[in-house]
Formats: structure tokens, sequence, C-alpha cells
């Protein structure tokens, strides 16, 4: 079938067969090489598309337009559906670690700022209590020696404080913050959050009970 | 049949098809769609000549060799017109493009509005990570008041009972009511529709392939931030309504945070019942009102450095307040807290006298996208709030200065 004549007259049999094939007047067998023709012959493909676009503007000045716009906007598309994430599964707790460290060596930080994990500790009744991953690392832009302390899901219920230590291998003990420091650093800021998230209701893009998340507070005001 | 098969059929019609379904998909692109059908006009006016040249040589000669000229005639000249004007006129649709500031400020409206107007009962999902916590939601209009009840399904119990501006938390277990005013917004619309304004200098909206979301059918949209002071947004807005269903927060493609309905019924009927009778339920608990006292930064002896403070961001409010501490130090502790909001997210930064047996960790904590930054600066401590980077939390303690 591709027996080659000269180069010239198969490509212009290749030419004339996909213009039938365009006005659908091609046989089975034209339309099987021509099909050969377009896959294997980029201009073949680039004749394709000329003969479509001069058909599309002879039925329609509106659909003219420049074929570079069509292999654009495929070629956006394309990228668009592969590169479409759906997160629906919470990230690994080293992921989020690896998030704030280097946001914090940005800034000027103390470049070995690390992240340490505290085991969780199931907070007293009667408190604020924090729900969820809580890490304090070492103040930036001060050289202090303020201990670092961290809790990694400490939350009211004990069973999914230890769901949380399972789940994640980074959650390990260290020797800088006792249990105490790391509840009193909890506790301190649980207000703070509670009052930054009542005062955030205005804003355009909060879902609903914005001030629910991640802080709760167990006991009311007395 | 060969028609059918043929596959360059595909290339341009569909194509063209698809740009207008695009062009139609929301409100929000009914100006790129007048752009492109500005831009059509102009391509008609140029292919004109061409065209009816075309169609001359296309009578003469054979259908073959006609194709041929056409092709030549249409790659080399109009073409290459027709590229030249659509350049000009229409946005590029690739996936790195932004919307228009116009585009942006329409879904803004659209999403407020749905957010106040719609009735809808769900259940919202937050995750950060390393804690899921989710609640029910209920959210009635009827054209005049707003009611809303929101339960905490995890932790203590507690419901949420808003009616119009008033916010109710109830704490069933220590039968205590907690009355605040609800919705700043009500109070303050003019700060905060000023601040929209510059919404577009500090995002670029890329409006992204639908989805679908808690059984709805969602635009998705992209609010990527133009610096470092701020976190990415990417926004599912229910496609019929507007109604936000869910939000994450993102950093440079990883998700910080993420809160979304898990499912939602969205036009359902007003529900005042619901409200009311647990407004009843409550009629023999303590009653509990936080005062919260409105003031000025520069009326306490505070000023903001503004060459200091990260771009965008206004202040929208300064209030006095007493936090309630728990464990060794209860109590109240009074403090200030100034409020800063870049018309997408806020900072909150409290000031109050520094107390070494309370305040015993500077640093930066974080939770999902909130960050956390205490520092003690003379005989002051510092609390910095807010979805934002770090170093933009260190911009703003380093810009307090007292006067």
């Amino acid at each position: 079938m591709s027996q080659p004549d000269s180069d010239r007259s198969s490509s212009e049999s290749s030419r004339r067969i996909l213009s039938a094939l365009a006005d659908g007047d091609a046989t089975d067998g034209e339309a099987v090489r021509a099909f050969q023709s377009w896959r294997d012959d980029p201009d073949a493909r680039a004749a394709w598309h000329s003969y479509q676009l001069i058909g599309d503007v002879l039925r329609s000045e509106d659909l003219a337009c420049e074929p570079a716009a069509d292999e654009a906007f495929l070629v956006a598309l394309r990228a668009r559906l592969a590169g479409e994430p759906v997160v629906l599964a919470p990230q690994p707790r080293a992921e989020e670690t690896a998030v704030a460290a280097p946001a914090v060596a940005n800034a000027g930080a103390a470049a070995r700022s690390r992240a340490r994990w505290q085991g969780p500790v199931a907070m007293a009744a009667g408190f604020l209590v924090v729900i969820g991953g809580l890490n304090i690392v070492r103040p930036f832009g001060h050289g202090s020696d303020t201990p670092v302390a961290s809790t990694a899901g400490a939350a009211s219920v004990p069973l999914m404080a230890s769901a949380t230590a399972v789940n994640n291998g980074a959650v390990v003990a260290t020797g800088q913050a006792t249990p105490a420091q790391t509840k009193a650093a909890a506790d301190q800021l649980a207000p703070y959050l509670a009052a930054h998230r009542q005062s955030a209701m205005n804003a355009p893009f909060q879902m609903p009970g914005n001030d629910l998340r991640n802080v709760s507070l167990v006991q009311p005001a007395q | 049949m060969a028609q059918v098969l043929s596959p360059g059929l595909l290339l341009p019609a569909p194509a063209a098809r698809a740009r207008r379904a695009l062009a139609r998909v929301t409100p929000a692109r009914t100006a790129l769609g007048r752009r492109l059908s500005v831009a059509r006009l102009a391509t008609r006016r140029a292919v004109q000549p061409r065209v009816a040249s075309v169609r001359g040589t296309l009578l003469r000669v054979s259908r073959f060799s006609g194709a041929l000229v056409c092709a030549a005639a249409l790659t080399t000249g109009s073409a290459r017109v027709l590229a030249q004007s659509l350049r000009a006129a229409v946005p590029p649709l690739s996936a790195s493009s932004g919307e228009s500031a116009a585009d942006l400020r329409a879904w803004l409206v659209r999403i407020r509005d749905a957010a106040v107007r719609s009735n809808y009962v769900g259940t919202i999902v937050n995750s950060t990570g390393t804690s899921v916590v989710s609640s029910r939601v209920g959210h009635y209009f009827d054209g005049r008041s707003t009611l809303e009840r929101i339960d905490a399904l995890d932790g203590e119990p507690r419901s949420m009972l808003r009616i119009n501006d008033e916010m109710r938390t109830l704490w069933p277990r220590y039968r205590v009511a907690v009355i605040e005013p609800a919705d700043p917004r009500a109070a303050f619309p003019a700060l905060v529709s000023g601040n929209e304004k510059h919404i577009p200098e500090l995002y670029e909206l890329h409006v992204q392939p639908a989805q679908r979301i808690a059984g709805h059918d969602a635009d998705r949209l992209l609010l990527k931030a133009r610096d470092d002071s701020r976190f990415d947004h990417v926004i599912w807005a229910d496609h019929a309504t507007g109604l936000l269903l869910r939000v994450d927060v993102q950093l440079a493609g990883r998700t910080l945070e993420s809160s979304g309905f898990s499912d939602v019924n969205i036009g359902v009927k007003p529900d005042g019942a619901a409200i009311y009778n647990e407004l009843h339920r409550a009629d023999g608990f303590r009653t509990v009102r936080p005062a919260i006292e409105h003031t000025k930064l520069e009326a306490e002896g505070w000023a903001m450095q503004a060459s200091l403070l990260p771009p965008g961001f206004m202040a929208l409010d300064c209030v006095r307040r007493a936090l309630d501490l728990p464990g060794d130090a209860a109590g109240q502790a009074k403090v200030l807290q100034a409020i800063w909001s870049d018309g997408i997210t806020h900072v909150s930064l409290f000031i109050e006298p520094f107390q070494p047996q309370r305040h015993r960790s500077e640093g930066l904590t974080v939770i999902g996208a909130t960050h956390t930054l205490t520092r003690r600066v003379n005989d002051m401590w510092l609390t910095a709030v807010g979805d934002v980077p770090p170093a933009a939390l260190d911009q703003f303690v380093r810009a307090l200065e007292h006067k």
C-alpha cells in the first residue's frame, strides 16, 4: 500500500485522499490509507487541519480562527486534565513539617530551626483544648533559648490522639519540652486563636462555623 | 463512515464549541465572551476578502487543487492576520493565565451573595492534615431574616445559633449561653468592600476545570497569591447557586488546610423551628456577654510603620477584649486586638503587658494553615495570628511601635 512511486506523487495522492475523506467521498480503503498518513506524516496532519479550517470558514465565518489557538487550547486542556489533583486525604504529617520549616528559614530565621515532636498529650478537662497538630518551632529572628515545644494531635479524645501517633512516624518524644510546658503552650494560645477566628467571620471565603475549626472551648467563660 | 471516523474533525469545531461553552459557564466569564465576540468580528472583517477570493478559486478549479490553494492562502496570509488580531484581543486560555479583575470581583459578589441568601443544610468537615473536625450547619434566609445553626460534632457539645446579627453559643453540659454580636461584616461593610478593590492586585484568579463536590457540580477557582505574604486559596463554588462548597489553603501546591461540605442540601425550606426550639432549650442557661470595646491602635498609644507591613493588608478593626485564661493562670487577660485584612484572609495582633508566669514560650505555632507567632518586645507580649506565612506575621510584629 505504501509502495513509493516518488516522494512527490505519493504526497500528492495522499493529499487527494485526505481531501476526499474531508468531503466524505473516500472509499473504505482510501480512508484507512488516509488515517495511516495522518498518523505517520506531520505534513498530512497539517494539510488535514487546513482542509477542515477551510471547510469551517466556508460554512461559517465565525469558525475562522488561528490554528495555533486550537492547538494551544487543546494543549492547555490536556495539561489541565492531566494536572487535575483531587486532594481528599489529609497530607502526612512529615510533609506539613516540611512546609513550615522552609518558610521559617526564608524569613531569615535560625536555619537550624527544627520541628520537634512530642508524643500526644491529652489535655486535662476544664481547659481550652487545641484539637489538631500543634508544633512550636524555634522562634525565628531570635537567638533565644526558648524551649521548643510541640504536641502532635493533642486532642480532647484520647483515642483520636493515639490514632494520630500511629499514623505518622514523625511523632517522637524529645527531651526539650516537658509535657507540662507543651500543655502550657497549647493552653496559652487557645484563647487567642478563638478570638482571632471569631473576628474572621467576615472574610469572603470562610466556611460557616469557621471559628469552630481546630479550637474547641471545653469550658465556657466563668 | 469515513466522516465519523475522521480524526481531524476533532480539532477546530469542537474546540470552538468548547470555548463558547466555557464562555457560557459563568456570569463572571461574560466579559471574556464579549471580548471573544469582538475578536471574532475583527476576524470576520479581516478574513472576508480572503474568503471571497477563496470562493472564487473554488468555483474555478477542482476541489482537490482548490483545497491546496486555500490552505496556502489561509496559512500564509489571512491566518497570520487572524493570529495577530486574536492575539491582541483575546486573553490566552492556557492554564497559566489569570482572569481579569472584573471577573474576580464578580465571583466575590456571587459567592458572598449566595452565602447570605441560600437555604442549606449540610455537614462541614475541616481537615488540617493531622485532625478532622466536623460540624452540622443549617442556614436559612427568608428574604429578611438570617437564621443559622451550627452544631459541633466533635469534642465538647456546643451549638451556635445565629439570629440575624446575634450569635449565641450554647454549652449544654455547662448550661452556659455566650451571646456575641454576629458577623462583623454587617458592622463594617464599607471597610470590607474598600478592601475588595485591591484583591486583584494581591491574588491572581484562575478559573479551573469544574469538579464535583459534595454531590454538586462546582466551579473551581484558584486565587494565586502574587507575593510571599499570603497563601494560595482554591475555592469550589456550587455551579448553580454560587454557594461556597470547599476552600483549600495552599502553599506551592500543597494543601495546608481544607474546609468543605461532605454533603449539603441546597435550596431547602427555611426551618426556623430548628433554631428557636434549640434556643428555648437554653432558657435556664447562665448568660455571658463578653465585653468587646472598639478602639483605635493610635488611641491606645501604638502605631504601625506602614512601610514594614506586608503589602495589601489594611487595618480592619481594633478592639479591647478579655480573653478567658485556662489552667493555673485562670482568670481573664485584657488584651488589645488589632485586625488587618487583605480582603481574603486576615491577621490579628494581640498586644498585652508581659507576664513572666504566663508568657513562657516565644516562637511559631502551626495548626493547619493558621500560624501563630509570639514574641516579647520590652515589657509587652505580642501574639500575631493568621492564615499567612510566618514571615508576614514577623513583619506585623516588627512594624508595631510604641508612641
